[in-house]
């Protein structure tokens, strides 16, 4: 396969661990971060947290899951990008004024509890494994697509590079680096649509409108590379050379019924125009919704559209707040007012990466509806440069769009190994630099593995599962713990573990395949619908019968949360002893 | 990891004045290195000594704050979820067309995201005017809020 994605990917990989290397004396205490306070300015802040954030989801889940799924699966974009605004909203300039660097760090200087320290630790190892996942996948998956490698080779090295990067010191804490990755992955993914969009200039396509089955919009003749299994809406005579349903044809007319079909590898097939596109098991939509509506069904097999939808809205709007591995980044502002900025600014570069995904996935619907019969609607991305422009500019797009897949992948697991392995050993182990690193390997070895059980999930699915989590255990930890003076230890941890441990309980069952029909399927395949007022309720309800145990300092904490710099900076003059 | 000086504030000021400073003046340690000097803005005194007044101050401050917060949020969640609940009641939305382009993917795939914008410039400018003219409540002495 193409020569230039391999160079292209192993570049992005080196670049990635030359720099670890270098940064191994890098940002280790709290001083580290209080000299980058002041020199980080808010658009190259944002920039570092937009490169952390966009993940493998947000790279090639995406695009994927709207050419399989339909239009719904935009919602995963706008809640991702929504999230940023309710961290504005209700969190970013009271949490910079508390100076936490990490959600348990939050719990315990807000409330003042080892138990709760235990609990947050738990949910952040939760989250971080959940959310590492689909990134191992997503490198699987690319490495397969590039090289024609089994799985298990791309989740593999993935792992290997990140674990031993941040075991060698990580690329935390530089926030350069950050920032260079967001805009690596804005060009890798913008520059390709554009040039796509230009290519396939303007003509109308039936595919766009309502109610309609893909069609091809030329003669197309479709190479099938592997053994596929696919199904047609509707009967059509194609032209086959190979086997087809245990027949061997040599270009051939052959009538093929609306039903499931069987070809070999090196099949070749030639549709006329207008014939239906056949859809592989992989692309099959989960429900009869047509392709341009706008509800979201994958998880829940098609069941309660309305319902399903508004779990992923819940989950992914208010999911941001409690993701472990961003919290560090609002700890550069220099002050709340400047983490504010920050904030509006990430919204601004997450809208504009998110406009490029959809451009591709239409483009796909559009102009090359033989990826429909693709083996897995992740590898969508990376295969249609190669479909619309064929040659050499084609295969050099495909390289652009596979290094920044995988950087999407290295900066974001590197983020969040870096605070699964900060939580074992700091909250757990009570260790030093030595323990980080064992943790460091650990961590990543049981993700890796993880990730070669979870192939068929879309990456869009699981990493939707992280923000569920995150949303129904420390999103109202933090929302709560700023704007209410009354919550108590015990009512956080209670809330943190009933609302996090059920929503994990009812999206293992779904994984495990315990219900795929009906409310169940919703309620266990969305849970966020449930879990997260849940969660909320059980904080507040539990809080206000423990009034006797809300800590004496509250006051003082509020007003450190809540006070203006104009004002906190002559409350606090400074002077060195 | 960095162990952040989290609780200093904290403790000091919860631990009831173990330093034995005057009653009513206690001192709150910033961090290690730091210490809070006394600064002669009678409502900043309150703030700090969370007396009654000094209390009041900052709850009217958080509320003010929130009720900014949460009508944004309002705004932000009614025009974006709403959007389901109307294709769902009126199906001839989701079968709508401008200029051939589905109406979903023009508002899915487009039309949110300048309103999330707009919504978080207007929340982070009044947010701002709020805090200023809390400042200028407390110590008149400041800048005005609308200088």
């Amino acid at each position: 396969m193409p020569d230039a994605a391999v160079g292209a990917i192993a570049f992005v990989t080196l670049l990635t661990i030359m720099v670890g290397a270098r940064g191994i004396r890098v940002a280790r205490t709290p001083d580290d971060f209080m000299v980058a306070a002041r020199q980080v300015p808010p658009a190259l802040n944002a920039a570092a947290i937009s490169g952390e954030y966009l993940s493998a989801a947000s790279f090639l889940g995406i695009a994927g899951l709207v050419v399989a799924q339909g239009l719904g699966a935009l919602w995963y974009s706008v809640g991702y990008t929504a999230g940023y605004l309710v961290l504005l909203l209700l969190v970013a300039a009271p949490l910079r004024r508390f100076g936490a660097y990490t959600i348990p760090d939050f719990a315990v200087g807000r409330l003042g509890s080892r138990g709760l320290r235990q609990t947050a630790t738990a949910l952040v190892l939760v989250i971080g494994w959940f959310y590492l996942l689909p990134q191992m996948e997503g490198a699987g998956i690319t490495l397969q697509w590039v090289l024609g490698a089994p799985y298990w080779v791309g989740a593999a090295t993935l792992g290997v590079v990140v674990s031993c990067n941040i075991a060698m010191g990580g690329m935390k804490g530089i926030t350069f680096v950050q920032c260079f990755q967001y805009w690596l992955k804005l060009c890798a993914i913008g520059i390709p649509a554009l040039v796509l969009l230009i290519a396939a200039g303007h003509h109308a396509s039936p595919n766009l409108t309502p109610d309609r089955a893909p069609v091809f919009t030329s003669a197309t003749v479709v190479d099938l590379t592997q053994a596929t299994s696919f199904t047609l809406t509707r009967s059509v005579t194609a032209t086959v050379t190979g086997v087809l349903d245990q027949r061997s044809y040599r270009d051939q007319a052959v009538g093929l019924c609306a039903c499931r079909h069987v070809a070999g590898a090196g099949t070749r097939i030639g549709f006329a125009a207008g014939a239906p596109v056949p859809v592989s098991l992989a692309m099959e939509p989960s429900s009869s919704e047509s392709w341009d509506s706008p509800f979201l069904t994958s998880s829940t097999g098609g069941a309660h559209p309305l319902a399903a939808t508004y779990g992923v809205i819940i989950a992914t709007f208010f999911g941001a707040i409690g993701l472990p591995h961003i919290l560090v980044r609002f700890y550069t502002n220099p002050d709340g007012e400047a983490a504010r900025r920050t904030t509006l600014i990430v919204v601004l570069l997450l809208s504009s990466f998110y406009l490029f995904p959809t451009v591709l996935a239409v483009l796909t619907r559009l102009h090359a509806p033989q990826l429909y019969l693709s083996s897995d609607s992740d590898s969508v991305v990376l295969a249609l440069p190669g479909q619309l422009l064929p040659g050499l500019p084609g295969e050099l797009l495909a390289a652009l769009v596979a290094a920044g897949a995988f950087a999407a992948f290295l900066s974001t697991s590197s983020g969040l190994l870096v605070s699964v392995a900060g939580a074992m050993s700091h909250d757990f182990m009570k260790g030093g630099v030595a323990t980080f690193r064992w943790c460091a390997i650990a961590a990543g070895t049981i993700a890796t593995i993880a990730a070669l059980l979870i192939e068929r999930f879309s990456l869009a699915l699981l990493v939707g599962w992280a923000f569920a989590i995150a949303a129904s255990s420390f999103c109202p930890l933090m929302v709560l713990g700023i704007w209410w003076r009354r919550l108590t230890r015990i009512g956080a941890t209670a809330g943190i573990a009933i609302g996090g441990g059920s929503c994990l309980a009812a999206i293992v069952s779904t994984m495990l395949g315990a219900a795929s029909s009906g409310w169940g399927a919703v309620f266990l395949g969305q849970p966020a619908i449930w879990t997260v007022p849940l969660s909320f309720g059980v904080m507040i309800v539990v809080s206000l019968l423990t009034q006797r145990t809300v800590p004496a300092n509250v006051g003082q904490v509020m007003l450190r949360m809540h006070l203006p710099e104009a004002l906190s900076r002559q409350a606090y003059r400074t002077s060195r002893l | 990891m960095p162990e952040p000086d989290l609780a200093d504030p904290a403790d000091a000021a919860g631990a009831a004045d173990p330093g034995g400073t005057a009653p009513g003046r206690q001192r709150v340690v910033w961090r290690s290195d730091q210490v809070l000097v006394q600064h002669d803005i009678p409502g900043l005194r309150d703030l700090r000594d969370d007396t009654s007044a000094g209390r009041l101050l900052v709850r009217s401050l958080v509320r003010a704050q929130l009720g900014l917060s949460l009508m944004c949020l309002t705004f932000a969640l009614t025009v974006t979820a709403s959007f389901p609940v109307i294709a769902a009641m009126v199906p001839a939305v989701s079968r709508t067309t401008v200029a051939g382009i589905p109406l979903t993917l023009i508002v899915l795939g487009f039309a949110f995201y300048p309103v999330f914008l707009a919504v978080g410039w207007f929340y982070n400018r009044h947010a701002r005017q709020l805090e200023a003219r809390f400042t200028h409540l407390v110590d008149p002495a400041s800048r005005r809020p609308d200088a």
